[in-house]
This record gives structure tokens, sequence and C-alpha cells, in this order.
């Protein structure tokens, strides 16, 4: 049912499990995706431009580890699995979304704390698929 | 943190020409990573990457991948650089064929090493210039330099829009002061008045140039940094209250507070019809009766976008019917720019259409004291005309997309347009919209039996209707005034009314207009009657307006362009009203000249990026634009000449 699951990534293990039991109830492909801007942590705004550069980088470099070392793990378990970062917030996962052929979002609340937990207008109605929405309490 | 030199060896890198297969391209990663010794065993690693690619694309998007592996009999961990001389298809995320690999390669015991090295070619090539300069660079070592030494910006680099600012300014403010004594106004006719003559003065000289540096410092502040413009606005007005060039009373009367309140009303009412989905329902019960014929369903778009333009606002207008298109485009398997490019020309050139349609047309109504019946005089039937001429041009440009075939198209697949909507909720969002546009077109005639001053009765139905909605929605009605009014823009048309009728209360605008009207009657040449002299500051103003509102905000120029307007109406020039309406042209069709013209391509363009994850380029854009905006501009002047002798 599901064929292309967009999984934006999180810390949380249960929700990791979980994305793995979905993807291998519907031999789904995972695509393992972090949208900079949210799932990386916050800029440091009394930072000099300079030190924010390299705080970004860092924090870049962290999330492309992390999106690698969980597609080893997922490609362990034998799911079928990919990895994207894309610079942009959670308005942009509709159009990676759309790009990328999802059939299904996984999302953890998490990833909303920059904008107080909230989504923005119009953003489900605009979704080209379903989305999961996991508590990340 | 990992130097990616360590690891790319400019021996590993090379350019295939031509490879049929992902197997093919792996063998020869293989080959060339055993004859460097970082391998002994090339079929197992080129097996071993396949296997890997069946496991999960390595495709990362934008024509990349970075197929990785690790490899018992690995030496060390290495990395690969190949850019393909065709494009081959590797089942990327985004579906786009690959151009350029980048293969790491690790041995068993370096696990803990080999993450972070794949980390930061991925971060490395995530980043635009880097990917931009792999791709562009001439050879493969400065592909895999531009990898290695991702290009830093320097300070004045990464400030550029900074340093632009502050050094426009600075040769606006010392332009002015050059410029501005120059223009001396002759002490004769309308100028021979004390508050003309005193423009003269170095008191107000230094007013003079400080207004005019703030206020194009505000315009081009706008420009650079669109997403702070009111923090700009404000900072301008605040300067101008500092140096004691006008006092708080002045300046909150110049906030043009009659017509922000119209705004506010129009945007209350226009965000509950969107709410109850009347636009979108008239819409697409159109559209359902011209299934399968392409060509009328782009012109029945673009009908409602002037309408909506027109009698709503742009955005909504562009929301709407854009926001159709895009299931029109998907369903009748149709590229979306051509519904897009010719949606939003037509949203900027019906926004003319009426009094309400744009914010310039209602300042330009309280500034000239016009009322919807002059608008339905002076401004439809040339923003109609116009229109027709604009969708003749789309559709001849998009013929292949249009004409020639019948597509598919189901009624049932715009039901969802009606299943959301409550019929008793639509019934009275209908009525309220014809309401709503009857108490608008007779304002003027209320104001003259209620013996009201010019604009009230406009202002008055708008707050009434406004008053209507409220009551009506009861709990909702507040969260509707709350987010349904754009605060945010208003903040910004207050600051900026003001900061531009300070140039009239300088008397810069004074100075403007007698250069126009200096250069209309050199133009017109010596022996040109008065009329002659109207018709070439027409031309002038709209052009000017026209070409200028395509580049900078139309509403700062046409604000600037007000007390202009209003200085050469005073001169006593036959026929000089006209001039409000080549003001009101020039701001709305200019917007169809670029990508930043006017809010409606904005917000297009936005939908159109976050459905389509691509964007449309400013080149691309004002290859057509240009066409349209010449056109449209044309139509008007020519409408405008004609109707000359009859204008007041």
């Amino acid at each position: 049912m599901f064929k292309k699951i967009l999984y934006v990534v999180s810390e949380k293990q249960e929700e990791k499990q979980m994305v793995k039991e979905l993807a291998r109830a519907h031999s789904s492909d995972v695509l393992l995706s972090a949208m900079l801007a949210i799932g990386c942590g916050h800029e440091v705004s009394h930072e000099g431009a300079t030190r924010r550069r390299v705080l970004r980088e860092d924090r870049e470099r962290k999330c492309w580890q992390d999106l690698y070392r969980l597609e080893e793990e997922f490609k362990a378990d034998g799911i079928k699995a990919s990895v994207m970062a894309r610079e942009g917030d959670v308005d942009d996962i509709q159009a990676v979304a759309h790009n990328t052929g999802s059939d299904l979002i996984i999302l953890s609340s998490s990833s909303l704390a920059g904008d107080n937990y909230r989504l923005p207008d119009e953003f489900i109605p605009s979704l080209p698929c379903p989305i999961i929405i996991t508590n990340a309490a | 943190m990992v130097k990616l030199s360590q690891f790319v060896q400019p021996e590993l890198a090379f350019d295939v020409p031509k490879a049929s297969s992902q197997r093919e391209v792996f063998e020869m990663v293989a080959a060339r990573l055993a004859a460097n010794g970082v391998i002994t065993d090339p079929a197992a690693l080129a097996e071993e990457l396949l296997r890997r690619e069946k496991q999960g694309s390595t495709g990362v998007g934008q024509g990349m991948a970075l197929p990785h592996a690790i490899l018992a009999d690995a030496k060390q961990i290495a990395v690969a650089v190949v850019r393909l001389g065709t494009a081959l298809d590797w089942d990327a995320i985004d579906h786009e064929p690959v151009r350029l690999l980048v293969v790491i390669v690790a041995p068993s015991d370096q696990r803990a090493d080999y993450l972070p090295v794949l980390a930061e070619v991925a971060r490395s090539l995530n980043q635009p210039d880097v990917r931009d300069a792999a791709f562009r660079a001439r050879d493969v070592a400065h592909a895999v330099r531009a990898i290695i030494h991702p290009p830093h910006e320097s300070f004045f680099m990464r400030n550029r829009r900074l340093v632009v600012f502050i050094g426009v300014v600075a040769a606006i403010f010392v332009a002015a002061g050059l410029v501005l004594p120059q223009i001396r106004l002759p002490a004769e006719g309308m100028y021979a008045g004390e508050e003309f003559v005193r423009l003269g003065e170095p008191r107000w000289l230094f007013h003079q140039q400080l207004t005019i540096t703030l206020f194009l410092a505000m315009v081009v502040g706008t420009l650079l940094f669109w997403r702070y413009r009111v923090a700009i606005a404000a900072a301008s007005l605040g300067a101008l209250l500092i140096a004691g060039v006008m006092d708080l009373e002045t300046t909150v009367r110049f906030m043009s507070i009659p017509t922000i309140l119209f705004i506010m009303s129009m945007m209350v009412i226009v965000r509950w019809l969107e709410n109850i989905g009347v636009f979108r329902y008239v819409v697409a019960k159109a559209i359902e009766r011209v299934r399968g014929v392409p060509w009328l369903l782009l012109l029945t778009l673009m009908a409602f976008s002037v309408l909506l333009g027109g009698f709503a606002d742009e955005v909504s207008a562009i929301l709407v019917t854009f926001g159709l298109a895009l299931e029109v485009a998907k369903r009748t398997k149709t590229p979306l720019v051509p519904y897009l490019l010719s949606l939003v020309f037509a949203t900027n050139v019906g926004s003319a259409l009426t009094l309400v349609g744009n914010p310039i047309g209602v300042y330009i109504a309280f500034a000239g004291k016009l009322s919807f019946e002059d608008f339905l005089r002076w401004a439809s039937p040339t923003a109609a005309v116009t229109a027709v001429v604009v969708a003749g041009i789309c559709l001849l440009v998009y013929r292949r997309y249009f004409f020639g075939r019948r597509v598919e198209f189901d009624a049932r697949d715009l039901e969802r347009a009606e299943e959301n909507v409550d019929p008793a909720r639509l019934r009275i969002g209908i009525i309220t919209f014809l309401v709503v546009v009857f108490l608008v077109a007779v304002h003027r005639r209320v104001e003259l039996l209620l013996n009201l001053g010019e604009g009230t009765a406009l202002v008055a139905e708008a707050l009434l209707v406004v008053g209507f909605i409220v009551f009506y929605e009861q709990e909702k009605g507040r969260l509707l005034v709350e987010r349904g009014i754009d605060w945010w823009t208003l903040l910004f048309f207050m600051f900026l009314f003001a900061n531009a009728a300070c140039l009239e209360y300088t008397g810069v605008t004074t100075k403007i207009g007698y250069v126009i009207l200096t250069a209309a009657r050199q133009l017109a040449g010596a022996g040109a009657s008065p009329a002659g002299v109207t018709s070439v500051a027409t031309v002038l103003v709209l052009w000017f307006s026209g070409i200028s509102s395509g580049f900078v905000d139309n509403l700062p120029i046409v604000a600037a362009l007000v007390p202009v307007v209003k200085d050469m109406i005073r001169t006593g020039l036959p026929h000089a009203t006209i001039l409000w309406w080549a003001l009101l042209f020039g701001g709305c069709f200019g917007g169809n000249l670029t990508v930043i013209g006017s809010t409606a391509n904005l917000v297009a363009i936005g939908a159109y990026e976050r459905v389509s994850g691509k964007s449309i380029r400013f080149r691309d854009w004002i290859r057509f634009g240009a066409i349209i905006t010449g056109a449209a501009l044309l139509a008007a002047t020519a409408s405008l000449l004609l109707q000359l002798g009859r204008a007041p």
C-alpha cells in the first residue's frame, strides 16, 4: 500500500522501530530525510557570522552521519533505504513528498519545535499523501 | 573534522564519456581503484556496490549519486569522483538521471572513520555552489578541487546586499544634494505662491535632500531586504521625525487612514469569502462546463483571474485560479508554467479593473477623489481590452499545449470544491459579495444623497459589512479579524504613505512634477497645444510607472507619483485627470514585467515552487513578461490618448 515512505528522521528509537515495521509490512522503500533547518537544532543567534557558519556545518555533518548510520541499520534489517537532506522547513516537506513520489510521510512532533509545535496553515490540505505525526514526548 | 583532501586522490577521478549501466560504471571504478592499489578484487567491489544499490538507491538527487561500500580487502578509505558524459538512470530520489558519482570505499576495520567521510562528501555536495562548480568544471580535476575546497565567501560577498544598500543610499544623498538646488521653480503662475518660493531656501533644500534619500533608501531597502520592509519603512519615518522634517500630527494625517481602513475591511471580507469557498466554488463550476477543450479551460481561468483580480484582490484571485489550475494541469497532463504565467498576467491586468482590485487603485481613488463609477468609466474598459490582448498573446505563445488536442477531464475531479462547502453559508457568502459590489459601486451616490464627504460612504459601507461578518461568525469573527487582516502589510502601507506624502510636504514632488512637465513640453515641441503636453505627460507617467513597477514594489512608485500627478493637475493642464489612469495602468500592468513585479507573482511562484520543487528564473520570466507588459502598456497608451479629449 505504501510503496515509498518519507521518514523525516528524529532521535526516537521507538519511532525508528515503527517505521521499520511499517516498511516491512508494506514492502516499502524508506526515504530517510532531514530538513536541515528543522532537524538539526536551531541557529545560535548571538554568535558571529563565521562561528555560526562553523556551527551550521557541524550540525549538517552530524545530520548526514545520522542519516547514513540509519541507512546502514535499515539495510542491515533488509529494508530498502535511501537518504536525502534538504535546506528547508516543515513547509518544504510538501515539495519533497511530491518530488519523490512518497505515499506516506512520518514526521516527529519534535521537528515542529521551531514552529511552537504547530503545523503551518494549509500544510495538511496541500500534502500529496497521508502523514503520521508521532509524539516526541 | 574530516579533511576530504586526505581521501580524494587525483588519480581516482576520471570522466566516463559513455556508459550504459550501473554495472559498467562500477566495473570501471573498481578497475581504477584496483590499479591504484586501494583494493585487490575489483569484481567483488563492483558486485558489492551493485548489491547495495538494490537495497536502496544512492542517488541523492540533483544529478548526483554517492555509492558506498565497506570491503574486507580495501587497504584504506578512498573516494573516487566520476563524471558521466551521458546521464544514467539511477532510480534517484528525485528521479533525475545521474551525471556525477562520488564513490566511497572503506576497509572493514575503519568503519568508524568511514561515516564521517561519507557525511562530509554528502554535506559538501549538498551546497548548491559546490554542486554547480563540480558540474561546470572544465575537467574532472577542477571538479575534485570544487568538492574538496568549497568556495568560502568573503565578508564583503556575504554582506554584499548591505554594502550595495549603503553605497546606493550614499550616492542618492550626494546626487540629491547636487540636483535639487538646480531645479528652480519659476516665480510665476501657480509657482508664484509663498509655499513654492520657499522651496529654494537652504533649510527646505536640506529637507528635500533628506526626504528623497530616505524614501529611495526605503524603496531600495524593500527590494534588497523584503522581509524587513516594515522595519525599513518605520526607520525611515522615525528619521524624518527626529530630523524635524515633519511633526507627529502631520505624519499621522499622511498615513491616509481612510485608505488603510478600506483596505483592512476588504481584507476581512475577502478572507471570509475565501474561507466559505465562494470564489473556488464559482470558478470550479465554470470550469466543469468547459471540460475537454484545453484553450477554453485556460481562457475561463484567465477570465476569472481578471474578474477576481478586479473585484476581490490579486492575491485571492491567483490563489483560487492557480489552485484550480494545478488540478487541471495535472489531470490534462499540461505543464504548469503556461497556466502560472497566463493567470498571473491576467490577475495583474484585472487588478486595474475596479477601485477595489489593488491597493494602488484604492490609494489613487482616495488621493484623486475618484469614485467606483469613475473607475468603471475610465479603468474597466481599458483593463478589459488589455486582458483580451494578453489572453491572445498567451494562447499564441502556448498554442502547442492548448490547441489541436482534446483532453480527458472529468468534472468529478473537482467535486471536492462542492463537498467542502456548506450550502447555507455559500448562499450568504454570495449574497454578501454581491451586496459589497453594489454598495461600493454606488458609494458616490450615497455620499451625495446623505451629504457626506468624498470617500466616507466607501469606508463606511466596507466597515458595515465587516460588522455583519463578525456578528455572523460569532466566536470565529475575532479569529477572522486577527488572522484575516495582514497587519504587517497594513503597517508597511501606513509608513509608506507617510514617507511618500513627506515628499509632497517638502516640495520634492512639486519639483519632479515641474521637471516632467518641462520634459513633456520639450518633447511635444514648441508649437504644441496644452493638450499635446498632457498627452506626452500621460505617456511619460504611464511608461515610467509601468517599467519601474516591474523592478520595485509598485505601491512606493505610485505613492511617490500621486503628489506629482496632483501638482501637474494643479498647474491647469487640460484633461490632466487622465494622468490618474496612466498611473493606475502603469502600476498594475508593470507588475507583469518581472518575478518581483507584484504580490500576485510572488504568491504564484511560491505555490509553484512548493508543488513542483522548481522555480522560474528571473530571465525566463522577463522574456515573456516584457512582451506582455509592452503590449499592455501599448494598449493602455492607445486607449488613454484616444480618450484624452473626454477627460475632465
